[in-house]
Formats: C-alpha cells, sequence, structure tokens
C-alpha cells in the first residue's frame, strides 16, 4: 500500500470513528428524552363502541371516567344550503364575512351515559372532527343552537343525546384538492389525544334523518 | 475664505453628484416600494369597504410598521414586507455607498480635498437625500392616491385610520408629528450603519442591520432604539404607545453618536 | 479537476467569512434551543406531560425544532437571512477573481472548464454548509431535549396547516417532512450563491454581487405579499411552518428553472470568457 493510500485510509477510519463518536451521545440522549414520556398508543373504536369519557380534576390534571361512556348514534354532513334549508334562521359568520366559498356541516349524534354516583365535568367538548390531515374542533354556536345550551358536565345516572356540531370550509385547504371529494371522505371523530389517541371511525358521514329534530329545533331557535 | 473650507464644499458637492449615479438604482426600488404600498392601502380599503383615503392616511400607511408582537401567544411572527424592505433599501444605500470606492479613488479624492471630512459628509449626504427622496415620493404617491379615489366620487373617509389601527381620533397634526419622528429614526439610522460599515465591512454591516430591524419588530420596547422606526403605529396606538419624547431623545442620542462614530472611524480608515 | 476543486473548496471552507457566518447560523440555533426546547425539556410545568397525567398533547419534537418555532425571533431571523449567510462566505470570490486577474492566472493553468465548474460548486458547498449545519445542530439537540410525539391534526398546536404543501408528509412522516426543509433551504442558498457567481461576470462590486440574491428574495416577498402568491415567494416557501400555502410542484418547477436559467447564463458566461 502507498503512502498516499494508507493515508487516505487512516482519514476515512478517523471520519468514521469522529461520526460515531459524534452520534453516540445523541442517540443516547435521544432515547433518554423519549423513555421520560408514556408511550403514545392509537386506539380506535367503531360506531356503538361505547368510549370512556375522561376530564379534569381540581388540580388540572386528567382523570379518566370510566363509568362515563359515549356511543355514536349517527353521524350526517350537510351542504350549506342544506344545512341554511333546515336552519333558516342561523348565520354563519364566516360565510357572513366572505371569508368561505362553500361549507360543510357536521353533526353528530352521541349517546353519554353516566352510570357512576357523581356528576361528571367532561372533555367532551374537546372533542374533535378529523379527516386526514384537516381536523377542526366543535362550533360552539352551533352546538348551543342544537342542544338548547347544555354543558359538557353530566348528571349521575343520566343518559343523554348530545349533538356534536362541526363546519369545514373550503378556504381551509388551499391549493390542496381534498374538498374536490370531501362528501366522499372518511371521518373519526377524536375523543382523546394524550397519552394514547383515541377516536371512533365514523367512515364516509351517511345523512340521519333530521327532519323531526330540525322542526323542533328549527322552531326553537326560531323563537329566540 | 480659508482654503481648507473651498476644498470641503468642493469635495462634497463634487461626490455628491458623482455618487447619485450609483444610488439611482437604489433610489428607483425605493420609488417602486412607496407607489406598491400605495396600490396595497387601496386594495385593502377597497375590501373593507371604506369610501374614500385621506391623503394623510395613505401617507402613514408607508410607515405604519407592525403591530406590537406578543411571544406569549405563540402565534406565527410575520414580517410586514412592506416596512422592511424600504428599510433596507436605506441600509442598503449606508452600506454600499461608503465602500464603492474605498480603495484606490477614494484616496485621490482626500488627497486633493485635504480633508477626510468632506468624503465622509458626501457619503452621509448621499444616505440622507435617499431617505428624503423616500419619504417625498411616498407623500407624492399618497396624495396620487387621495386624488385618484376622489376622482372616482370617492369621499374622503377617517374610517382609512381605523384601517392602519391607529387612534381614529388622533388628529392630522398628531400623524405628522408621529411621521416627522419616523423620519428622524430613520435618519438617524443612516450615520451609525455608514460607521459600522467603515468598521467592519458592508456585508457584516448589511447583516447586522436586518438582525436588528427584525428584534425590533420582535421585541416591543422603546430601549431598543430600532423600535422608534415602527413609530406611527406605536406613537398613535392608545394602549401600547411610545411617548414622543422618548422617542425624540432617542433619535436624537443615536444621531448624534452614529455622525460621531462615522467621522471617527472614517479618520481611520485606510483610503489607499 | 479534483484538485481545482479541492483547491477552491479549502478556499472556501477555510475563510474568516464562513467561519463568521456559521457562527452566526449556530448562534441563531443556540439561541432558539435555549428559548424554546430547553425550557420544554426542563420545566416543572412539564412534568405532568411526562407523567402522562395532563391532558391537551405536550411538546413534540415537531414543533420544537427551528424551523416549527414560528413565534421565535431567532428562526425569523435565520430564514432571512439565508440568502446573505450562503453567499457571504464564498459567492463573490469570482468576482474578486476576475477583477484581480488571479482567474487569469489560474485558466491558464487548468482551463477554464475546470476553473468555472470548481468555482460553481466550491460556492454551491459552502453556502450549502452555512445553511445545513446550524439546522441539523439544531434538529440534533432539541431532539435529544424533546420526545419525538408524533404530530397530531387535532392537537391545534402544530403550525403545519391544512392549506399548505406537504401537509400529508408531515403528519404521516414528521422526520422525512424536516429533513425535506432543511434540503429546500440548502437548494436556495445554494441557487444564491449560483446568482452571485452570475452577477459576477458583469458587476464588480463584492456588496452588490453579495446582496443581489437577498435584494431578489426581498422583493419577491414585497411583491408577493397580500396576494395568493404568498407562499411562493423564496423566504416563505423555505418555512417549515409554512404560513402561507403553496404547490409542491410549482416550487419544484421554479427552482428548477431558475437554476437552468443560472447554469446556462453561467456557462455561456464562462465559455465565452475572454480575460486573458
Amino acid at each position: 500500500m502507498s503512502a498516499r493510500m494508507k493515508k487516505k485510509a487512516c482519514a476515512i477510519v478517523f471520519s468514521v470513528i469522529a461520526a460515531a463518536l459524534c452520534c453516540a451521545p445523541i442517540v443516547f440522549f435521544y432515547k433518554q428524552a423519549n423513555d421520560g414520556y408514556p408511550a403514545h398508543g392509537v386506539v380506535q373504536y367503531d360506531r356503538g363502541d361505547r368510549v370512556a369519557l375522561c376530564g379534569f380534576d381540581e388540580r388540572g390534571e386528567t382523570v379518566a371516567y370510566p363509568a362515563v361512556t359515549l356511543s355514536i348514534e349517527g353521524a350526517t354532513m350537510l351542504s350549506a344550503e342544506e344545512f341554511m334549508a333546515v336552519f333558516p334562521g342561523y348565520m354563519d359568520q364566516v360565510f357572513a364575512a366572505g371569508q368561505a366559498g362553500d361549507a360543510r356541516f357536521i353533526v353528530v349524534e352521541c349517546l353519554v351515559e353516566n352510570d357512576s354516583d357523581d356528576d361528571a365535568k367532561t372533555l367532551l367538548g374537546n372533542a374533535a372532527i378529523q379527516t386526514g390531515s384537516y381536523a377542526n374542533g366543535i362550533e360552539y354556536s352551533l352546538y348551543q343552537m342544537l342542544n338548547g345550551g347544555k354543558s359538557f358536565t353530566f348528571e349521575a345516572h343520566s343518559s343523554n343525546i348530545v349533538y356534536l356540531t362541526y363546519a369545514i370550509y373550503d378556504a381551509s385547504f388551499g391549493f390542496n384538492e381534498t374538498w374536490g371529494s370531501i362528501d366522499e371522505s372518511s371521518f373519526e371523530l377524536v375523543v382523546a389525544l394524550y397519552p394514547d389517541k383515541e377516536y371512533v371511525d365514523l367512515g364516509v358521514l351517511d345523512n340521519f334523518s333530521l327532519s323531526e329534530f330540525s322542526s323542533k329545533e328549527a322552531c326553537a331557535w326560531a323563537e329566540r | 475664505m480659508k482654503a481648507s473650507s473651498v476644498s470641503f464644499v468642493t469635495c462634497v458637492k463634487f461626490e455628491f453628484g458623482r455618487g447619485i449615479a450609483s444610488v439611482v438604482p437604489f433610489a428607483v426600488a425605493l420609488l417602486v416600494c412607496a407607489g406598491a404600498a400605495q396600490v396595497a392601502f387601496s386594495v385593502e380599503a377597497h375590501n373593507a369597504g371604506i369610501d374614500g383615503v385621506r391623503a394623510i392616511d395613505a401617507f402613514a400607511y408607508a410607515f405604519r410598521g407592525m403591530e406590537v408582537f406578543h411571544s406569549e401567544s405563540r402565534l406565527p411572527f410575520i414580517v410586514d414586507a412592506y416596512w422592511i424592505v424600504p428599510r433596507l433599501l436605506v441600509g442598503s444605500i449606508a452600506c454600499f455607498v461608503p465602500v464603492r470606492d474605498l480603495k484606490g479613488y477614494s484616496a485621490q479624492v482626500v488627497t486633493r480635498c485635504g480633508s477626510r471630512a468632506g468624503w465622509v459628509s458626501a457619503k452621509l449626504a448621499l444616505g440622507a437625500g435617499a431617505l428624503v427622496l423616500y419619504y417625498f415620493s411616498c407623500a407624492f404617491f399618497a396624495w396620487l392616491n387621495a386624488c385618484v379615489w376622489a376622482s372616482f366620487g370617492g369621499v374622503s373617509s377617517p374610517d382609512s385610520a381605523l384601517l392602519l389601527g391607529i387612534d381614529p381620533h388622533a388628529t392630522d397634526a398628531s400623524v405628522l408629528l408621529a411621521l416627522g419622528l419616523s423620519f428622524i429614526a430613520d435618519f438617524s439610522l443612516v450615520p451609525l450603519c455608514m460607521a459600522l460599515t467603515l468598521a467592519c465591512g458592508a456585508a457584516a454591516s448589511f447583516a447586522s442591520s436586518v438582525v436588528v430591524l427584525i428584534a425590533s419588530a420582535f421585541f416591543s420596547t422603546p430601549y431598543l432604539w430600532m423600535n422608534a422606526t415602527m413609530l406611527t403605529r406605536s406613537f398613535l396606538d392608545v394602549s401600547e404607545g411610545l411617548p414622543a419624547e422618548t422617542v425624540a431623545f432617542t433619535c436624537a442620542f443615536v444621531l448624534v453618536a452614529g455622525i460621531t462614530c462615522c467621522c471617527q472611524v472614517g479618520k481611520k480608515v485606510e483610503y489607499r | 479537476m479534483g484538485r481545482t476543486v479541492r483547491n477552491e473548496l479549502r478556499r472556501a471552507c477555510l475563510n474568516p467569512a464562513f467561519a463568521a457566518v456559521l457562527v452566526v447560523g449556530v448562534a441563531c440555533a443556540l439561541a432558539n434551543i435555549f428559548l424554546v426546547a430547553f425550557p420544554y425539556a426542563t420545566s416543572d410545568a412539564y412534568s405532568a406531560w411526562r407523567n402522562g397525567v395532563k391532558g391537551g398533547y405536550p411538546a413534540s419534537f415537531h414543533h420544537s425544532w427551528m424551523g416549527q418555532t414560528s413565534f421565535s425571533v431567532t428562526t425569523v431571523i435565520f430564514y432571512w437571512l439565508v440568502p446573505l449567510l450562503a453567499c457571504v462566505p464564498f459567492a463573490a470570490s469570482l468576482s474578486e477573481d476576475i477583477f484581480s486577474r488571479y482567474a487569469d492566472q489560474v485558466i491558464v493553468r487548468v482551463g477554464k472548464r475546470r476553473y468555472f465548474a470548481a468555482k460553481l460548486i466550491a460556492s454551491a458547498v459552502s453556502s450549502v454548509l452555512a445553511v445545513a449545519m446550524p439546522l441539523t445542530i439544531n434538529i440534533a439537540i432539541v431532539a435529544c431535549l424533546v420526545p419525538d410525539i408524533p404530530p397530531e391534526p387535532a392537537a391545534g398546536t402544530f403550525y403545519v396547516a391544512p392549506n399548505t404543501m406537504l401537509v400529508d408528509l408531515f403528519y404521516e412522516n414528521p422526520w422525512v417532512y424536516a429533513w425535506l426543509f432543511v434540503a429546500m433551504a440548502s437548494a436556495l442558498a445554494a441557487l444564491c450563491a449560483m446568482a452571485s457567481c452570475c452577477v459576477s461576470f458583469v458587476v464588480r462590486n463584492r456588496f452588490v454581487v453579495l446582496l443581489a440574491p437577498f435584494g431578489v428574495c426581498a422583493f419577491l416577498q414585497l411583491a408577493f405579499q397580500g396576494t395568493i402568491l404568498a407562499g411562493f415567494s423564496p423566504l416563505n416557501v423555505i418555512l417549515p411552518y409554512q404560513p402561507f400555502p403553496s404547490i409542491f410542484w410549482v416550487v419544484c418547477l421554479c427552482f428548477v428553472l431558475s437554476c437552468a436559467a443560472a447554469l446556462a447564463f453561467f456557462v455561456y458566461k464562462g465559455s465565452h470568457y475572454e480575460g486573458i
């Protein structure tokens, strides 16, 4: 082996050793940083499954309510025209401000049962609707309208029908083509995120009949 | 009249005239910025449904700066290009002009003038001249903008002040005072930038001015003197404004310090 | 050719300007860590997340490294300085070589093609290193401080919105997303260095040669601000948190066309160089 080749070989060996010495502490501290947090799991539920809800205690930490469960009775998605036809008194603020050209309104009918002896202040208000990379929280003005101002605290030994309401606007997708196939998209209702992500797979949203519900609620809303 | 003072004036006049050609591209860019700002203001006013635009508000638009940024909100911090680009252009002139002929020609000028102060003063005058040009072009385009609105039947509207985010009850005199202080603040940058260029080189000086400009927009404190360039909004913002005295004092201090540094560093620079 | 490239690389990477630029970039990276990631890792407020008892979503690496902290002044300063950091180390050397006649001395010995190719390669490499190294250092240290919890759209704490490009990639493969944007910033840096080399043939002033790419980026930022094209400004395209929407294939096409135009100009001017 010539002197030049030996020099090159030495340089390569030293480079490899230096790279290993640099990477070893990074790998060590990376593992240490991640081991300090609980593993992030994903739990999927289907429609009809009973999902235990969580709440906050007075210290601000989450607490599980195994006796307080949610199950999906139905989920539907209405276009802006369909929604305005059912609820003519409702004025969407985003539309009114001209910030969106088109919208979809999602209504998820949930059965929340509290089988415990105490009232449960749940985190159901943080439930989000998700499709692909898009997620959105509850539209509170719509929620108030459809649920008569009910809160997310459920009394002991009660069974409640709750309508979770969401609005999706085309302006949220920019140049992406997701909006074009939004009616055929599969949705999830994300109930909890940490330490495990818990969600209910709603699938493609089909219509459930709003006629009986809507005429009663629409009259109540119109009379306000 | 002493020979040295004649040389000083001649040197300044000659260098100023000679330097104008090199500053022309930057000056054109400043004019384009001023015009673009007015177009943007018209579009924003039209979208907001405002009937007319007052010339003084259109003028203030070019200097509206940025809103006070609250980092604890965790919202994205986006630097307004209409604010920073004209300032970078003035900074470019301040960084470019002193070093343009630093080796070679400048030695001949200094030798003939018998005074380095004349050479430095001419450079300062070029920077200040570009700034004056920018402010006058902003005022001209603002007046033109208001006339265009009027010619389309638009009624001059105080709602345009709301568009700027400034106190709608602010008088025209207070707006002009704010703009005057903004001019002094920008004017005080020029000699400091030049001093830094003569000391560290144009690239370092320009990079420093970019960093300080962005930091001044981020940290809304009057003790960071560059914040004075966001004067119009901060001065007229009822809740989080800067007192005029603070700004005036800061600008005067920076202006005097900048000119002093520029002259001192200019004396020590090797012109060969 | 190899020796010429090695010489130019040595000139590019072993000069005070390159060191100064690295210092500035690494200072931004370290300041970002000190202001954002370090408090996450050490603050008592985050111990509840470490115990798994706090609701919401904890700080994740994928919104704590420098490219994703849109609320941090260090991030904005670094990304605005990218065109300058890319050009300051070595981009003006061609202009200096040409006007000091050093280029003629080298061309006589190695030929035009080798000299200009080596110059272009060295400028591009130094610019890429000046931008990629601070980002890599930041990523490595933040990954050691903040856990690698996968991003979730429903968390609402990640800045990559559904209207931005490559949003699906971010939520499915966030590490690939992060390194892709480091590559994009490096590509812009290389393009800026290339543009400076092209300007070197026509302009003598070193300051103008260094500033030309930054000036173009700043003007595009001004021209596109407030329009639907805001996301296509070079300074916005390289931001991983993407404050404005854009289209990936359009960005790639613009980049390829710009590189091709710069390269064509450089080759034309280089082949017609008649300094000697």
